[in-house]
């Protein structure tokens, strides 16, 4: 190459990238990339996946996830149960401050052909942004649900008291018809009471635990940060009903 | 002292020459270096598919204030091992030069502190100043960052210094004088970009060089030197340097308004018409100055937000293998048409041919290897 068509060469390359950003210039509105969080929030699109959520109603206690799980961000404790081929489950944690969203628990679970309908999935229920260390998962009453949704978010729903009525949102995947305990019948089906729901529930998990045999630590007071799962979950209620169990930080 | 004697000392020559450099300082250039700081940072982050500042005040006009007052009130260090006087001289040799320049800068006819009859001589001596700072500041830190970033200016402002010269004659050439105030009249017909098309990009080049913006940022590196010269300052000294920075494109762009862009020339610049006292002329032509050196400076940004930084052989290799001999070449060649009294639409011609020659000979070229300048 001679020295005029080197230097013909990075002229017009750098013609060609002085270009480049004059186009992002005028087209910025459309190019930015910048969420001004607090005011605004993450679009999230119709197949948003969230975090892992558990249905308890659906878990046979097999403790697939747990063994496959990359981060062992899962604990379970299980006991054998009157049914053929389940186990019940007394504890189940997740540490969602540990999950790499990689899926694998979704995908080893037994429970459902369907994805969605499997008691462990990737649900946007919970997700990565609204994850705080109080998003731990808590049940009450054989279910496990997730704290209430922050107020400006119509579109998550927790994954409470399972509703009633169907299709009160595309997000939420209708369920498949199966068999509700009674005192399930009961739930809200709105939305919002939904959210009160799981809020008054989460309340109740925490003021008033069960009373258990010799548990270490008192649930009212914030349990210590590198205090083990199964020094915070001592309390095991009476036969086959799994507890309310409170991992994390800074509840 | 009477009434009277104050205000003939005040309209004599120097005195008023000196407050029309102190006003021109104070209530125009220092706002407009601050908001120049903002413009970049906002024009950076459009062209990055960002947002940039815009929390404190409309638009985040109110942050580079807010910055200034934060470093205003910044504590002040003194590096233990550093040494105390050069250190805190430094920032003030390389600030003041900065500002010094636009004493000779022609805003408007008739508009300027004081005409040299030797401007651009001026302008490229003072404009070396301001290197000393940055080698007295990265040499007084004690600190080898800072020391690298101060050796490499000085390489760098010895290597650009020629072609930024050589390229500031061409039109001084063409002028037949060293006053900037003549060169700007000289260009009423034409522009001397218009016939020096080459010398102006060359120019723009040497002097994007000779003031460390982006693509030649070697003095400060982020990247590899940290922040380089001024990496153990802080506070107000570290505000000097900064602001001596943006004064400096602001002031390459004035010089390149100047000398190529026909300074204050423009529609209406030349009218005598006057409305309510205020002479139309001279507004036009002050606004036709603003308007062109606003269009260099943010050409400038627009470059630093394209380009990535060069290395530091290919700095030296792009300074004495390529620059050096084509402005040189260029010199000639007007020298030559001046002195032998050629019509100047020849050169013109001659000139823009052998940019767009040049620049169509390697457009659909791929190059063989990284660019590397062979004369």
């Amino acid at each position: 190459m001679s020295f005029l068509e080197l230097t013909g060469n990075s002229l017009a390359s750098i013609v060609k990238g002085l270009r480049i950003t004059l186009r992002n210039l005028v087209q910025w509105r459309s190019r930015v990339q910048t969420v001004m969080y607090p005011e605004e929030r993450p679009k999230l699109t119709d197949r948003t996946r969230g975090l892992p959520v558990v249905d308890m109603e659906r878990c046979i206690g097999c403790l697939a996830c747990e063994k496959i799980c990359p981060n062992k961000l899962i604990k379970m404790e299980t006991k054998p149960s009157a049914v053929k081929g389940k186990r019940d489950v007394i504890r189940f944690d997740l540490d969602y401050a540990l999950c790499m969203l990689c899926n694998l628990c979704e995908d080893v679970c037994p429970t459902d052909p369907v994805p969605e309908y499997r008691a462990i999935a990737l649900r946007p229920a919970i997700t990565v942004v609204d994850q705080r260390r109080r998003d731990l998962q808590q049940s009450i009453g054989g279910r496990f649900i997730s704290p209430a949704p922050p107020e400006d978010r119509e579109d998550i729903q927790p994954l409470g008291p399972e509703p009633k009525a169907k299709g009160e949102g595309e997000e939420k995947p209708a369920k498949k018809p199966a068999a509700k305990p009674a005192a399930e019948s009961a739930a809200a089906s709105d939305a919002s009471e939904a959210r009160e729901a799981a809020k008054a529930m989460e309340d109740v998990a925490l003021k008033d635990p069960p009373p258990s045999e010799g548990a270490p630590t008192k649930p009212s007071e914030p349990p210590s940060r590198d205090a083990t799962p199964e020094e915070k979950t001592e309390s095991v209620a009476g036969d086959g009903e799994p507890v309310q169990v409170a991992t994390g930080g800074d509840q | 002292m009477s009434l009277k004697s104050v205000t003939d000392l005040l309209s004599s020559e120097p005195i008023r020459s000196l407050l029309y450099a102190a006003a021109i300082l104070f209530l125009f250039l220092l706002p407009l270096v601050t908001y120049l700081i903002w413009w970049l940072r906002r024009f950076l982050g459009w062209m990055q598919s960002r947002i940039g500042p815009n929390r404190v005040g409309p638009a985040g006009l109110l942050q580079t204030p807010a910055d200034a007052m934060k470093l205003l009130l910044k504590e002040d260090i003194i590096p233990a091992a550093a040494d105390r006087w050069v250190f805190t001289v430094a920032p003030a040799i390389t600030f003041i030069p900065a500002f010094l320049v636009y004493a000779v800068v022609p805003f408007t006819r008739g508009l300027q502190a004081v005409d040299l009859s030797v401007g651009v001589l001026y302008l490229s001596a003072i404009g070396s100043v301001g290197v000393i700072g940055i080698i007295s500041g990265g040499w007084a830190s004690n600190n080898k960052y800072a020391l690298l970033g101060a050796m490499r200016s000085a390489a760098q402002m010895v290597s650009y210094e020629i072609p930024l010269v050589l390229a500031m004659m061409s039109p001084v050439v063409l002028a037949g004088t060293l006053s900037m105030r003549s060169i700007v009249a000289t260009q009423s017909p034409a522009w001397f970009i218009l016939i020096l098309p080459t010398s102006f990009l060359l120019h723009f080049i040497a002097s994007m060089a000779e003031n460390n913006v982006t693509p030649f940022d070697m003095v400060e590196a982020e990247s590899e030197l940290v922040a380089g010269f001024n990496v153990e300052y802080s506070g107000m000294k570290f505000a000097l340097f900064f602001l001596a920075e943006f004064a400096n494109t602001i002031t390459l762009a004035a010089i390149g308004t100047t000398l190529f862009l026909g300074g204050w020339h423009g529609p209406l610049s030349d009218s005598t018409f006057s409305l309510l006292g205020v002479p139309l002329g001279l507004v036009a032509g002050a606004i036709w100055f603003s308007a062109k050196t606003g269009v260099l400076v943010t050409t400038v940004l627009w470059v630093r937000g394209t380009l990535p930084r060069i290395r530091v052989d290919q700095l030296m290799d792009l300074g004495w293998k390529a620059l050096i001999p084509l402005t040189l070449l260029n010199l000639v060649l007007t020298a030559l048409w001046v002195a032998l009294d050629w019509p100047l639409i020849g050169l013109a011609v001659l000139n823009w041919l052998l940019l767009l020659g040049t620049l169509a000979r390697g457009w659909h070229k791929q190059p063989e290897r990284a660019v590397e300048f062979r004369p």
